[in-house]
């Protein structure tokens, strides 16, 4: 009833009174005639009170004859009144048109410049260099060439080294990536110590400046003192200087892996199927009868909503499944294999981690079964490298005497 | 009231089990609690006051009785008459 409700309401509709003495025989000539009423009311003995279509009240006109009775409006209701009622108020509907109008013109300049992935770099200072090329709160938007905008960003700013500029509405959101800069080296001339930037036992110890705090054979621990900058004189005095030297030392490393004994390799055979449904709110509808009658398949999913605007998302969802047959090759590996294949993906991920100087002088592989189908590898790498990183010595500990 | 015919087509129906209203023209009345009655296969409108509505059916007058009674809809099929009804009864 509802639908009807609506569907009356737009085409429009009156609530009309109708006086007479024989109504019921107006009723039912009425709907012999197909006109529909509702809410029909009675008010007194010679009037009712009814709803009626558009169409149906001009066609009431004869029987009101036929019937000899008084009809007349009591009120208008619908669509076409409103309407008809908004046309007649030229300076309401002038207002509202330019209302639309000054929306749609204030939404084409770019009112706020967002920043994001900023962490060193300044925001202000990447506003400023927008802003030198045009992209400014009060900038018209279909004017500006983001991409242009982009490399001329990058080209200003070295510290950057991807921009990218997003116009979202009346939102500029510039994502940046900042360059990471390898560590500064510490200038010949400035004073610094020697520490140790990683546990090792020393293997050698070569001193080109500076005092050596550590002997060969001591065990040190990261961040421990190794080569001292300030240098003691006979006599008391001390002399901070630049320390230089190589300190070698055995460091270790263990990684650990799981193999699978039984590894599973899937391959594609070529054949693949597609399944569509629509998500309306918690409400799955699969558009697409038939499952994939593939023993094995790997799936694909497609999401695609229809609109989406700034948060709000309508919840319905048109979800792609694409399904590729595939075959299952079930390979059994001897504990050897196993061990090897995931010794060798150790030795790999170790070399990601070891400096380039390090050579690897020992390695211990150690296995023991993780559960029924999967083995765990461990290795104990022992490497020999420089562990020395400099260290600036602050001057104003006030305990250092500076000749 | 009952002519031949009308036994004829009874019988007919009681023997295909076809559903009666449909064969004999009866009106099929469906009430909703006390608050609403529907009325299929009328045949017009007799009187219509809030306190008694008449409608005229094949089998009958159809009194209905109650307070505040108001035509919901009316077309040539169905009434829906809603208020508080009372009574339904048939006047032959």
């Amino acid at each position: 009833m509802l639908v009807v409700r609506i569907w009356n309401y737009i085409r429009g509709y009156v609530i009309i009174k109708v006086e007479g003495i024989n109504l019921e025989r107006f009723i039912n000539l009425a709907i012999a005639k197909g006109i529909y009423f509702w809410d029909i009311e009675r008010i007194n003995y010679t009037t009712i009170r009814a709803g009626v279509g558009l169409g149906g009240y001009k066609q009431l006109r004869k029987i009101r004859k036929k019937v000899n009775c008084r009809v007349s409006i009591l009120e208008k209701r619908g669509c076409p009144f409103l309407l008809h009622r908004v046309f007649k108020r030229k300076a309401l509907l002038a207002g509202g048109i330019t209302a639309v109008l000054i929306m749609y013109f204030l939404t084409s300049f770019v009112w706020v410049v967002e920043v994001e992935g900023t962490e060193k770099v300044s925001e202000e200072r990447i506003i400023r260099e927008l802003e030198s090329f045009g992209l400014k709160p009060g900038a018209f938007k279909y004017f500006l060439d983001t991409g242009e905008m982009e490399t001329k960003l990058l080209i200003e700013m070295d510290q950057l080294v991807w921009a990218g500029i997003n116009i979202m509405g009346t939102r500029a959101v510039v994502d940046v990536v900042e360059r990471t800069d390898p560590p500064a080296l510490i200038d010949k001339d400035v004073p610094c110590n020697i520490v140790a930037k990683k546990d090792g036992i020393i293997n050698n110890i070569f001193v080109y400046q500076g005092q050596a705090e550590v002997k060969e054979g001591s065990t040190v621990k990261a961040g421990q003192l190794l080569i001292n900058g300030v240098v003691e004189e006979p006599g008391g005095s001390a002399r901070i200087v630049h320390a230089m030297g190589r300190v070698e030392a055995r460091t270790w490393y263990q990684m650990s892996e799981e193999q699978d004994l039984r590894p599973e390799t899937r391959e594609p055979t070529g054949r693949n199927s597609r399944r569509v449904s629509v998500r309306l709110g918690k409400y799955t509808i699969n558009l697409t009868r038939k499952k994939p009658d593939f023993e094995h398949f790997d799936s694909t999913v497609n999401i695609n909503r229809l609109v989406e605007w700034r948060n709000i998302s309508l919840p319905v969802e048109l979800i792609i499944e694409n399904c590729y047959e595939v075959n299952v090759i079930e390979d059994i590996l001897t504990e050897e294999t196993a061990v090897r294949l995931a010794a060798d993906r150790i030795r790999e991920r170790l070399a990601g981690v070891l400096s380039e100087d390090a050579q690897v002088v020992d390695e211990k592989v150690k296995y023991y079964p993780a559960d029924n189908s999967r083995i765990r590898v461990e290795v104990v790498f022992e490497a020999l490298e420089d562990i020395g990183m400099e260290e600036r010595i602050e001057l104003n500990t006030g305990r250092i005497e500076v000749e | 009231m009952e002519t031949k015919t009308d036994l004829i087509k009874k019988g007919i129906a009681d023997l295909l089990e076809l559903p009666r209203d449909i064969v004999l023209d009866l009106p099929k009345i469906t009430l909703v609690g006390s608050l609403q009655i529907y009325i299929e296969n009328h045949r017009g409108i007799i009187e219509y006051s809030t306190g008694i509505v008449k409608i005229n059916t094949k089998a009958g007058i159809l009194v209905v009785t109650g307070t505040n009674l108001t035509i919901r809809t009316i077309v040539v099929e169905e009434i829906i008459i809603v208020g508080h009804i009372d009574r339904v009864e048939f006047l032959q």
